[in-house]
């Protein structure tokens, strides 16, 4: 019984140990943390991507929804994770904000980005009866009008569209806290909030505001991208409205936690590369109405920083930066 | 909308397939405590790319009525919610149980679920466009009254010493208050643990409050021989009808309220329970028997739940604003599938939404055989051993609180919350409002700071349009009229 | 558990009452906003504190305050104080050990465990923790994809 009993450890840890020197990368599923809830945009993108991902690594990729706090804390578990490459995560907007807000200590610079996989455009949503026939009536009207006279809603102050927004409003000469923010979760309450005329801007992009414009309760005055969206070709782009250049929205792509091996994460960054050219994500994201941009890891993490240092400039001007 | 073509798009094997695969799926979610209709929901998605439409939105349909009502089951039988929408009545179903009338209250459950379920699909197919348009005007000010109302409810479902059901709400509404602040993003009681800052899980927090605590109570009396635990038995259906037949008013008046909760955006299946348990309880000729096993109550908040899940398609479908978790996932799904919601979306595509309408109405027809099936089933749990029994339920929940965040620490929640649960009921504060001020803390606080962010804090504007104006006299009437009555029956009774 | 009096529980909520008011009033008040984060649980601190001392203070009225603690009937018997000790075990033995075993080995050994503590015969405990741990595996990390935690056995299989 006891030379069965040591055989059967001894073989057991004879397997263990091959198994650790031969297997090669990935012997087991990996987990994407999304740090936004089941059913939303980010989730959706996380799950489309994952499908592609598993196709080319050929082992599961599991998302798993950290959600709360603002996305805090399954950008926290992305940083904190075992870097083993067995846990990857769909970093949004937010993370650029985290730290000049206080929330976190981190910053962009503390996840090894994989690459870029979606770049919203914000658009500036009003309500189909509002007297603002173009961007720049509302500008006007925002720039004569007593602080406080105008809100908007459909984030939570400081998330990706509110800072878009308001670094347009500081480029134009205008105070950004004259417009007020009403707090909501997302901009499905935030549409709800203009229907009921209880603010007079959403600031979402064009596919979240696609319904409401259709059920002819939302106009979209000006989209903050580089050209005209090909599903939205009647919407201005801010440079074609006011003659500025200006671009701005949120964005998500796949980041690790810092210290993966490099022939780990060589093969992860490949993977979502080919994981973003298939047809299906690609076919996914167009359906959906969410914008198609890719940027490798290099050019990832470059624009991540450049986004750290901008946001760290608009939240002063917003009163929402608690450090240097 | 041609129904006839849609009946055909229903009608196809794989679809037909799908569905009842999708059922039993939901079957099994709902009933294990841990598990969510809205996981289930997520779940489904990447399975949904290689369905068409009708099949895809079917499978979360069929899936979701299966669940809300799979949710009664563990609680009748264990007093263990299986999903939040079925907290409210769960002490209620629980004692039926003990009393020998598990047959009955499982069937009453699944009958008013069914009929409930049907209501609002119902409403949604022949009122979707209207309701909507009225729910887009509820703004924060309507939600905070309404929010008010459904804490009102409180009062309602703990009675016996209101101090203690006033400490067991406010305790809810603090622990819905734990993680960063919605509008500042600051920390509160976040004890500077990360955790923390997402707040207090839900579904931890029930799984704490209710199983661990019960599993607590069990294992003080683990040395006596346990009583025989109670049995399906009979005819199941034909206890249920009688039961539905007393109170058919009830079965209209919960499935025409949660209809109407399941409109609202940010409302949804989990409120219309409470809701609709205390309405029940407040219209009661006999409010004296809740809370001791009494079906009247249960009736109501059955069938409001289920027809919740109908009426959250109400605005999805026109506006593509989802009614509660699910329909967001929905909304997801038809875009994928190249359908728009919107008003369009009843013209453009009238044969697949006629369809989906179709397959509400299949999906709740289906819940009756179905639903008697797991009934049964349930009732073979119960006759195991329950020192077997209870270490099972506790390992699921260990393994299902740990599943909803993939967070260890909302097993110390678990923990920390059952331990509480336990010492609150032994000594005589409810649980229910606890659970209440925790579903609706959030809705209280973001309502009320929008609007006073929105009103330049002038509190006129909480009152003067025509819906927050009449939900606000509601509020104010539950709370006065029976000082009143109180007021002009004393002197009669001196 | 154990059955306190009203008395001391009233204070002790009135307790937690006061101090989630007086932590809230150290929540600072951001830029221009109409309500400050610190209002609604200040509020709801000071309902629980006005709460807990009218439970304390009608307990006192009513002559009910004595005797402050009831020594619980399950207390004094063995198996039953082992049985309630091991639900709180269980949970913190997941917790603890999971992450660093993984699933399976833990599963198996805190069931065993509780199964055993319920008095339930050994081999029926190990039987019946094999078959929980094979079913809640398949359940969650199968079916549900939950990547549940990966450790000693996980590791041993395809």
């Amino acid at each position: 019984m006891k030379t069965k009993l040591v055989l059967a450890i001894t073989v057991a840890a004879a397997t263990l140990s091959a198994g650790v020197a031969l297997a090669e990368y990935p012997e087991r599923p990996i987990t994407m943390i999304v740090p936004w809830s089941a059913g939303g945009g980010t989730d959706a993108v996380a799950r489309a991507l994952a499908a592609e991902i598993e196709k080319e690594l050929g082992t599961p990729v599991n998302v798993v929804n950290r959600t709360g706090g603002g996305g805090v804390i399954g950008h926290t578990e992305m940083l904190n994770a075992n870097p083993d490459g067995y846990t990857i995560g769909l970093a949004t907007a937010e993370l650029s904000t985290y730290y000049w807000s206080g929330t976190a200590p981190f910053t962009t610079g503390d996840v090894a980005p994989l690459g870029l996989v979606n770049l919203d455009a914000s658009a500036f949503n009003v309500s189909a009866s509002s007297e603002w026939a173009d961007l720049r009536a509302a500008l006007d009207a925002i720039a004569a009008a007593p602080a406080g006279t105008y809100k908007l809603s459909g984030m939570a102050p400081g998330a990706g569209y509110h800072l878009a927004f308001s670094g347009l409003l500081n480029a134009e000469g205008i105070d950004p806290l004259k417009v007020v923010v009403v707090p909501s979760q997302g901009a499905a309450p935030g549409f709800q909030e203009l229907a009921a005329g209880g603010v007079q801007i959403v600031p979402s992009s064009l596919p979240e505001a696609k319904s409401m414009i259709d059920a002819g309760q939302v106009k979209s005055l000006a989209v903050l991208a580089g050209a005209r969206l090909e599903a939205f070709p009647d919407v201005p782009t801010v440079q074609e409205a006011i003659g500025r250049d200006w671009v701005g929205g949120t964005w998500r792509g796949m980041v690790a936690p810092k210290g993966v091996p490099e022939d780990i994460s060589a093969k992860l960054e490949a993977a979502v590369d080919i994981a973003w050219h298939s047809e299906g994500f690609q076919t996914f994201m167009k359906e959906r109405g969410f914008g198609l941009e890719y940027l490798n890891a290099a050019d990832f993490g470059t624009f991540m920083a450049e986004q750290q240092a901008q946001n760290g400039e608009v939240m002063k001007l917003l009163g929402l930066r608690t450090r240097d | 909308m041609n129904y006839v073509d849609a009946l055909s798009l229903v009608f196809q094997p794989h679809t037909i397939i799908t569905i009842l695969g999708a059922a039993l799926f939901g079957l099994f979610v709902g009933s294990m405590p841990g598990l969510t209709a809205t996981m289930a929901a997520a779940l489904l998605v990447p399975i949904t790319f290689y369905m068409d439409p009708v099949s895809a939105v079917g499978a979360i349909v069929t899936c979701s009525a299966m669940a809300i009502f799979a949710g009664d089951i563990p609680g009748a039988l264990l007093r263990i919610p299986g999903t939040p929408a079925s907290a409210a009545y769960v002490d209620e179903a629980y004692q039926l149980g003990r009393q020998g009338k598990l047959a009955q209250v499982l069937s009453v459950n699944l009958l008013a679920s069914a009929m409930g379920g049907i209501f609002g699909a119902l409403v949604l197919i022949f009122l979707a466009p209207q309701l909507a348009a009225v729910a887009l005007n509820f703004s924060s000010y309507e939600y905070f009254w309404l929010a008010l109302i459904g804490l009102s409810a409180a009062t309602l479902v703990s009675a016996s010493n209101p101090i203690k059901g006033c400490i067991s709400l406010f305790m809810g509404l603090f622990l819905a208050t734990v993680g960063l602040d919605v509008v500042t993003g600051f920390p509160r009681y976040t004890m500077d643990s990360v955790n923390l800052m997402g707040g207090v899980s839900l579904i931890a927090a029930l799984i704490g409050l209710f199983a661990v605590a019960e599993l607590f109570r069990k294992a003080t009396t683990i040395d006596e021989d346990l009583p025989p635990p109670p049995q399906v038995k009979g005819a199941i259906l034909t206890q249920g009808i009688a039961a539905i037949r007393q109170y058919k008013l009830n079965v209209l008046r919960g499935s025409t309220l949660g209809t109407f909760l399941g409109i609202l955006p940010g409302a949804g299946a989990d409120i219309a329970g409470w809701i609709s348990y205390a309405v029940s309880k407040r219209f009661s000729r006999t409010p004296e028997k809740f809370g001791k096993g009494h079906i009247e109550g249960v009736v109501d908040a059955s069938a409001s739940n289920n027809a919740a899940l109908g009426g959250a398609y109400v605005p999805a479908l026109v506006f593509g604003i989802p009614g509660d978790s699910i329909t967001a996932i929905v909304i997801g799904v038809l875009l994928i599938k190249g359908l728009n919601p919107g008003p369009t979306v009843f013209t453009e595509s009238g044969d697949i939404v006629a369809a989906i309408f179709i397959v509400f109405i299949l999906a709740n027809l289906l819940l009756i055989p179905l639903g008697l099936l797991a009934i049964r089933a349930a009732g073979k749990v119960l006759s195991v051993n329950q020192r077997i029994l209870l270490p099972v339920i506790l390992m699921l929940s260990i393994v299902g609180a740990f599943a909803v965040n993939n967070s260890v620490f909302d097993l110390w929640i678990v923990l920390v919350l059952g331990i509480l649960g336990w010492l609150m009921e032994d000594n005589g504060f409810p649980i229910a409002p606890m659970v209440l001020g925790l579903v609706l803390g959030k809705i209280v606080e973001e309502s009320f700071v929008n609007s006073m962010i929105k009103s330049d804090g002038n509190l006129v504007h909480f009152v003067d349009r025509p819906i927050s104006g009449t939900l606000a006299a509601v509020f104010f009437a539950i709370w006065i009229v029976p000082l009143i009555i109180r007021l002009v029956r004393r002197p009669k009774a001196a | 558990m154990l059955k306190v009096s009203d008395l001391v529980s009233g204070l002790a909520i009135a307790g937690l009452g006061i101090f989630i008011f007086v932590q809230s009033r150290s929540f600072p008040a951001i830029g221009n906003i109409a309500v400050a984060p610190s209002f609604y649980p200040g509020l709801i601190g000071a309902v629980l504190a006005l709460c807990g001392l009218a439970l304390a203070g009608a307990a006192l009225l009513r002559g009910a305050a004595l005797p402050l603690f009831v020594r619980p009937a399950w207390f004094s018997k063995p198996a039953n104080v082992v049985a309630v000790l091991a639900v709180p075990a269980s949970i913190v033995a997941y917790g603890l050990l999971s992450p660093r075993i993984g699933f399976l080995a833990t599963s198996f050994l805190v069931a065993s465990g509780l199964l055993l503590a319920f008095r339930v015969r050994v081999l029926t405990s190990l039987i019946t923790a094999f078959l929980v741990t094979v079913a809640l595996y398949l359940i969650f990390a199968i079916t549900f994809r939950v990547p549940l935690p990966y450790g000693v056995i996980e590791r041993l299989l395809p």
